[in-house]
């Protein structure tokens, strides 16, 4: 895989699709149609290649309106997807502003995607400054690694000098950082440690 | 074993945190490990491998779930 941090964008060559990448290219294609997206938290350092699996994706988007919530709401129920949540649109739509939504495909909960309203300055900053991912005829929108790495430390739980920690946030920060060390933009990354106050943890990166 | 109450289990905790240790320092150094691995070969052969991980792990849990649905509808 090659990073273009100027670019934004990483391109896979010839990467072998697992069934949670096809789920979420999948789900991805009818979301496309309604709206902008960004990928972040776990799926983002499977898709990068850490050596494990997920249940769910994160998915973030815009504030949407209604009608147009609507319209992709009806159409993934009738491609097949079923809301973890309800049924009902306007229960899922009211739902939404407060918390998280699920969706699956119908007869099989994982995997799920995890379907969240932009709402903090942290998801817009993921939101605007997305990475483009490239396989082959295929696109996902993944977060900025630096916030990736910065966020999964926050993740994880608080760690002793004494105790060594087995945690998959501290994993996925270390496989992300070990892979794009060289590529990452210290300066945002280094501010995002410092407002996340997670400088603490950057020993378990190295 | 058999027969061993809970109440007869003797834990020894100072061995069970030097396990934990080390245990998270073998999963760290496998991190390393791997992604060394992903630099050094194609994207079509370590992705491969993964899919080996995924794919059985979601296979199993939609085959779990459509036993537990099963069973929740008394088949």
């Amino acid at each position: 895989m090659k990073y273009n941090s100027e670019k934004r964008e990483i391109i896979f060559n010839k990467k072998a699709l697992n069934n949670l990448d096809k789920f979420t290219i999948n789900f991805v294609y009818l979301l496309n149609k309604y709206t902008d997206y960004v990928i972040v938290s776990g799926y983002v350092s499977i898709l990068l290649g850490r050596s494990r699996a997920s249940e769910d994706i994160d998915l973030l988007i815009p504030k949407m309106e209604f009608h147009k919530f609507k319209n992709l709401f009806e159409e993934l129920l009738n491609k097949g997807y079923e809301c973890v949540n309800t049924s009902n649109v306007k229960e899922a739509y009211n739902m939404l502003s407060e918390h998280a939504i699920r969706f699956f495909e119908k007869g099989s909960p994982i995997p799920n995607i995890e379907f969240k309203i932009i709402k903090t300055e942290l998801e817009e900053y993921a939101f605007n400054n997305k990475i483009k991912v490239v396989f082959g005829a295929d696109l996902l929108f993944i977060s900025p690694i630096e916030l990736q790495i910065a966020f999964k430390l926050f993740l994880a739980a608080e760690g002793t000098d004494k105790e060594l920690q087995s945690d998959k946030d501290i994993e996925d920060a270390r496989h992300l950082y070990k892979q794009f060390k060289e590529k990452i933009n210290k300066v945002e990354f280094l501010y995002f440690i410092d407002k996340l106050n997670v400088g603490k943890k950057l020993k378990w990166l190295e | 074993m058999a027969g061993i109450k809970a109440k007869e289990v003797h834990v020894d905790l100072e061995k069970l945190k030097k396990w934990k240790k080390q245990n998270a320092q073998e999963r760290l150094e496998f991190i390393d490990y791997w992604v060394e691995y992903i630099k050094t070969h194609s994207d079509e052969e370590w992705s491969r491998q993964q899919n080996v991980l995924i794919d059985s792990q979601i296979k199993t849990s939609r085959a779990l779930n459509k036993k537990i649905s099963g069973l929740r509808n008394g088949e």
